[in-house]
């Protein structure tokens, strides 16, 4: 194995007509990595894909595999191959047919195609289904035919636009696994683009956050995780709430924030001054709630407005008096042994480690964060 | 009087039965559910209580009366589904008043319900917007709005979010019902997402083959399911193979794998064959409780934001799923070590062995 990267992109730029789809991007892939390209619609994640694959040239920048320049390869000598978002499994062909007719159309021997297409077979376990047509397979074995249909010509990247995004939620959620399983036992090099924060982190050795065509974040699920870089970032990966306030106290590390009918919190920033507008962030699962808080400081107290389950935890609304409506995730084992009854008085809490603050965006924070 | 009732229902395609003798009832201002995989038939439900599809059986009731010859548009009803409808070429206030214009309310009739409309769903200051202006949750939510401006009071909604991002999804959900309860509307929202289903019902129907199995609460469905394959279903199980011992106190002992545990009662009898559900969330790693307790290797352990995800090996090719909230304070095990799963006795259900085999009955 060496040492390069496997993929490598430098300063790559991308137009179509007046819409900027990458802006300078610049990214490496090691090899063996699974890379989970995260953005929301429009940030330019399947424009990079497509790059990579040879669907797309960039305007300005180079695309290195293993090392040497190959924006004026084809697609077909890049030695990576793009699986599409349906699977584009040819329905008249058997599963073995399907695998072998990209070795065939490379011009391979017969009695090389029929030993490679086996051992394919055989090593997702389908050996017994060759001779099956895609539409009597499960969505799990179309999925496995068309990832060793990818495999079959020799390719060692893979590059997966939204695999799992045409499937059923229940579906996808088992496929998922599958997926990252296939793409280790195979020692690829994975890019995977998708618009699910949730399957990033439970798939992405590591995360690129796009934005506007440029990267926004790019660290391991869990960097991406507790340490968000923007306001952005932080909204997009993981449910939070998100607090406005003004500086009224600048330590070490810490600071004070008043927010509006709310009350004061100390929030984790630096570089801050005194009187500075800030958001502070703060993840729903570490907004506990509580009947008698030991701690003296970010305490908020409120009524329980709402209990909902949402499977492995319930999102609680409490309503601080003429202020914010705080949404606080409670697990639900925990929730089970420990009820929060609707119309409690009660208190959130929550570490002022847990509680992020950042500087407040130019544009404002709904255009910043682009919610609803 | 339930708002929609829907009895002995039966759609046929080419002999096929879509949707095989279904009764169901709606009540006033309820927001109701159907889930099931894709091509269980809920969609085909749905146009059947719009009107877009005509059922070969059964009856359709709104407000107490049959639907039988009645056209699409007199059954006041709204339909939104996942192709966002809005005119292109017109502006969001204009979009909103096309209904109740079209309808022949007075101008200023007209005015005040698109006031509101775009008040309800936070879009005043986009009112001169065209579609393409405004992004895709924003058009989803116009395309509610539009559907609700003449006057429904009934709404069907087919996969409205299934087009959106992922976390606008996860956001509407909120907006969908905080609107549907804010207006006193009555709903019916056919989804594949489980979670979103439970986000934003009052009552989940579960739909399986043309049948609907089981219906409910959202808490009662997930912790109590009836039915095997809405534990499947609906999130995430522990499935495990096991026989009964007997039953005493309201609880059944049952064997799986190694393990003798105790579940709330079932009604599978001493000596047979069984299934036993626990949800990978209500499951401990070396915690206190000891009332049914598991021990086995840690096989492996991943991040997943809020939550941890174990997978133990409780035995030969048995293992258990694990979720462990990330804010648990203690020590949790890591990899290779050996570690002690216990939980609660009723949160362990209990199920007779489906006849057609286990993949039979949880798959579809």
């Amino acid at each position: 194995m060496s040492a390069l990267p496997r993929i490598e992109l430098q300063g790559v730029s991308k137009r179509f007509d007046r819409i900027i789809a990458l802006d300078n991007v610049s990214t490496h892939i090691d090899d063996g990595e699974y890379l989970c390209v995260l953005g929301p619609t429009g940030s330019g994640k399947t424009t990079l894909l497509r790059s990579i694959a040879g669907l797309v040239s960039p305007d300005e920048g180079s695309i290195l595999i293993d090392g040497a320049r190959v924006n004026d390869l084809p697609p077909e000598r890049r030695n990576a191959t793009m699986m599409p978002q349906n699977y584009a499994l040819f329905p008249h062909m058997t599963a073995w047919e399907n695998v072998a007719y990209g070795l065939r159309s490379k011009g391979a021997s017969s009695e090389v195609i029929a030993k490679r297409t086996m051992d394919l077979f055989q090593r997702v376990r389908l050996q017994d289904w060759t001779g099956a047509y895609p539409n009597q397979l499960s969505g799990g074995m179309q999925q496995r035919v068309a990832l060793i249909r990818c495999l079959a010509s020799g390719a060692r990247t893979l590059l997966l636009d939204e695999p799992l995004g045409a499937l059923d939620a229940r579906l996808r959620l088992d496929l998922r696994r599958h997926l990252k399983r296939f793409a280790k036992r195979f020692g690829l090099t994975v890019i995977h683009v998708t618009h699910d924060q949730s399957e990033a982190i439970s798939l992405g050795d590591r995360i690129l956050l796009l934005r506007h065509g440029r990267v926004e974040q790019a660290g391991t699920p869990r960097q991406m995780y507790f340490k968000p870089r923007t306001v952005f970032a932080a909204s997009f990966v993981g449910d939070r709430m998100l607090f406005e306030g003004v500086v009224t106290e600048v330590r070490p590390e810490y600071v004070l924030v008043e927010i509006p009918r709310a009350g004061n919190i100390v929030a984790t920033a630096q570089g801050m001054d005194k009187g500075e507008l800030v958001v502070v962030t703060v993840r729903c699962e570490s907004l506990r709630i509580s009947t008698n808080s030991a701690h003296e400081i970010n305490r908020l107290k409120g009524t329980v407005r709402e209990v909902r389950p949402l499977g492995p935890y319930f999102r609680c609304a409490v309503e601080v008096p003429r202020g914010p409506t705080i949404y606080s995730h409670v697990p639900s084992g925990e929730l089970l042994r420990n009820p929060v009854n609707v119309g409690s008085e009660v208190e959130v809490e929550f570490s002022p480690k847990e509680a992020l603050a950042y500087k407040y965006p130019e544009k404002g924070l709904a255009l910043e964060v682009e919610a609803l | 009087m339930p708002r929609v009732e829907i009895s002995k229902m039966t759609k046929r395609f080419n002999g096929f039965a879509a949707v095989e003798d279904v009764t169901m009832f709606v009540d006033d201002k309820e927001y109701v559910s159907i889930i099931g995989p894709s091509g269980c038939g809920k969609t085909t439900l749905l146009r059947c209580v719009a009107g877009i599809l005509r059922q070969d059986e059964g009856e359709v009731r709104i407000n107490g009366k049959s639907m039988k010859d009645e056209p699409i548009e007199e059954r006041g009803v709204g339909y939104v589904f996942q192709d966002i409808a809005l005119f292109p070429h017109m502006a969001l206030w204009d979009n909103v008043s096309y209904g109740p214009r079209a309808k022949g309310a007075p101008p200023r009739r007209t005015r005040a319900i698109a006031i509101e409309m775009l008040e309800m769903m936070n879009l005043s200051d986009r009112q001169r917007d065209f579609p393409h202006q405004l992004s895709g949750g924003m058009q989803q939510k116009a395309a509610v709005a539009r559907a609700v401006a003449p006057g429904h009071s009934l709404m069907l909604f087919d996969e409205p979010l299934s087009m959106l991002d992922a976390r606008v999804r996860s956001a509407l959900r909120f907006e969908l019902r905080r609107i549907v309860k804010d207006l006193g509307l009555t709903a019916i929202h056919v989804t594949h997402d489980q979670e979103e289903a439970m986000a934003i019902s009052d009552r989940i129907f579960v739909m399986r083959k043309g049948i609907i199995i089981e219906s409910g609460r959202p808490s009662d469905l997930y912790f109590r399911p009836r039915r095997l394959f809405t534990a499947y279903f609906l999130g995430e199980s522990n499935i495990l193979p096991g026989r009964v011992l007997g039953s005493e106190g309201g609880r059944t002992e049952v064997f799986v794998g190694r393990f003798a545990l105790r579940a709330s009662e079932g009604s599978v009898k001493e000596g047979e064959r069984a299934v036993v559900v626990v949800r990978p969330e209500l499951v401990e790693l070396d915690g206190e409780q000891d009332e049914n307790c598991l021990t086995g290797k840690v096989r492996s352990r991943t991040f997943e934001g809020p939550f941890a995800r174990y997978l133990i090996e409780i035995g030969t090719n048995l293992f258990l799923k694990v979720k462990v909230p990330a804010r648990r304070g203690n020590r949790l095990p890591e990899k290779g070590e050996i570690t002690r799963a216990t939980f609660r006795w009723e949160d362990l259900l209990i199920y007779e062995y489906p006849s057609g085999g286990l993949n039979t009955e949880i798959g579809w």
